[in-house]
């Protein structure tokens, strides 16, 4: 049991050290890459393990895409503020796409394409493709415009997986038939595919040539 | 009001009546009033009252919006996950299909919400009434989920309170909504005071 002179000398330690004066949440410079390639390479196995290696494979080319880019410019520099009107654009483009895609069940085809990489227990289809790669990504991008909108770093991640995403996804759909069982076809999303790319194409572009000074924020 | 003013609240009161007549012939009269009706005319009158005349400034009302627009995307998906058109078909006409429903609320009115960030971002009037439209169907919309549906539901078939699709996810899309209706009100308030006009095209550059 503490005796009044021991309390006193506990209060008197902790009292200095812990005190009420305004403070920054201070992390490393190298905390936000690397939540990033944690969470990515979680999210890309997580795709491995439910949805099969045709959708992560995908998925992972964007991945190395936006995180070399990423890297290389916007990690130090942040975007400047106003690349959030192309961000949305592109944001509504990928939306559009998708519209395109599930008008013609692309989550189906892409099965009846590849159907040795969708066998069990692997289960894929329209209505998952809806959900986990439309909707939700969706809602993570209008987040992610949040950062973009504050000069976050993951912010500018996530400008760069966006518009990086709306070079690959669309590209792909004219590669992935090449390998598929079912031979060359159209696959929902090739025709809105040269718009989407090109709005992609264009926001990289923004992403590299118009950042603010380093470390001015 | 200016003749551009006047313009915009025809546009958007014929966008209203359109969505609501959409939403009529396919989700059956419970989403409709809730949504077009309530959400709508709630959503011009305090966009025609506020940010109409004084469109707000877009480094105040971009986060909320961004965080409402992601917010009911979530919710959606929750909706879309567990059959809400064809939950609320069977407590109102029975014609609402969850495919339906995807392409209306999950597809097509999103295009026009996510827009509306790029408006507000440009300090378009316009921007001002999709801002409305969104936070106002949440206020009146979002509570339903957990106040109106259920409560239906288990007055027709019996049981007891039980989960509807979107009550988990339903309440978030609404604080961030509140939030968004306060940045308005009060950027409103403060511009009405100052006797400011931004809608003329000469005092955008100061928004960029």
């Amino acid at each position: 049991m503490k005796t009044r002179t021991q309390s006193s000398v506990l209060d008197r330690r902790y009292r200095y050290v812990l005190d009420d004066e305004p403070l920054r949440l201070e992390m490393p410079p190298w905390a936000h890459v690397v939540s990033v390639i944690a969470l990515s390479g979680t999210i890309l196995l997580a795709t491995f393990v439910y949805f099969g290696s045709v959708v992560a494979g995908l998925i992972s080319v964007g991945v190395v895409v936006a995180l070399t880019g990423w890297t290389m410019t916007n990690y130090r520099a942040p975007a400047r503020r106003k690349i959030i009107g192309h961000y949305v654009i592109a944001t509504v483009s990928l939306l559009f796409h998708a519209s395109e895609q599930h008008l013609g069940a692309y989550g189906d085809q892409l099965v009846a394409m590849f159907p040795a990489a969708f066998a069990p227990p692997v289960h894929f289809d329209e209505s998952k493709f809806v959900l986990w790669l439309v909707l939700l990504p969706t809602a993570m991008y209008l987040w992610g415009a949040v950062g973009l909108f504050f000069h976050h770093m993951l912010g500018s991640f996530a400008a760069w997986w966006v518009f990086s995403w709306c070079v690959i996804l669309p590209v792909s759909h004219f590669l992935v038939p090449i390998w598929s069982d079912t031979g060359y076809q159209y696959v929902p999303g090739m025709a809105s595919a040269p718009v989407v790319a090109g709005v992609g194409i264009a926001g990289i572009r923004r992403m590299r040539s118009e950042q603010l000074e380093k470390g001015s924020t | 009001m200016t003749r551009l003013q006047r313009l915009y609240l025809l546009l958007a009161v014929t966008f209203g009546a359109l969505f609501s007549v959409l939403l009529q012939l396919t989700a059956g009269w419970l989403p409709t009033i809730i949504i077009g009706v309530g959400g709508f005319t709630l959503g011009i009158f305090l966009w025609a009252r506020t940010s109409l005349q004084h469109p707000t400034d877009p480094k105040r009302l971009l986060p909320p919006y961004l965080f409402t627009a992601g917010a009911l995307m979530v919710h959606i998906a929750e909706e879309y996950a567990f059959d809400f058109g064809g939950r609320i078909a069977g407590i109102t006409e029975g014609k609402w299909t969850n495919e339906e429903f995807l392409w209306v609320l999950g597809l097509g009115y999103p295009l026009v919400w996510i827009l509306g960030a790029f408006a507000i971002a440009k300090r378009h009037e316009l921007g001002g009434f999709m801002s409305w439209f969104i936070f106002s169907g949440m206020l009146i919309g979002e509570p339903t989920h957990l106040l109106v549906f259920p409560i239906r539901e288990s007055l027709l078939f019996g049981g007891r309170y039980d989960y509807f699709p979107g009550m988990w996810t339903a309440l978030l899309p609404l604080v961030t909504g509140i939030w968004g209706m306060w940045v308005i009100v009060t950027d409103a308030r403060r511009r009405k005071a100052e006797g400011e006009i931004v809608g003329v095209r000469e005092n955008r550059e100061d928004a960029e």
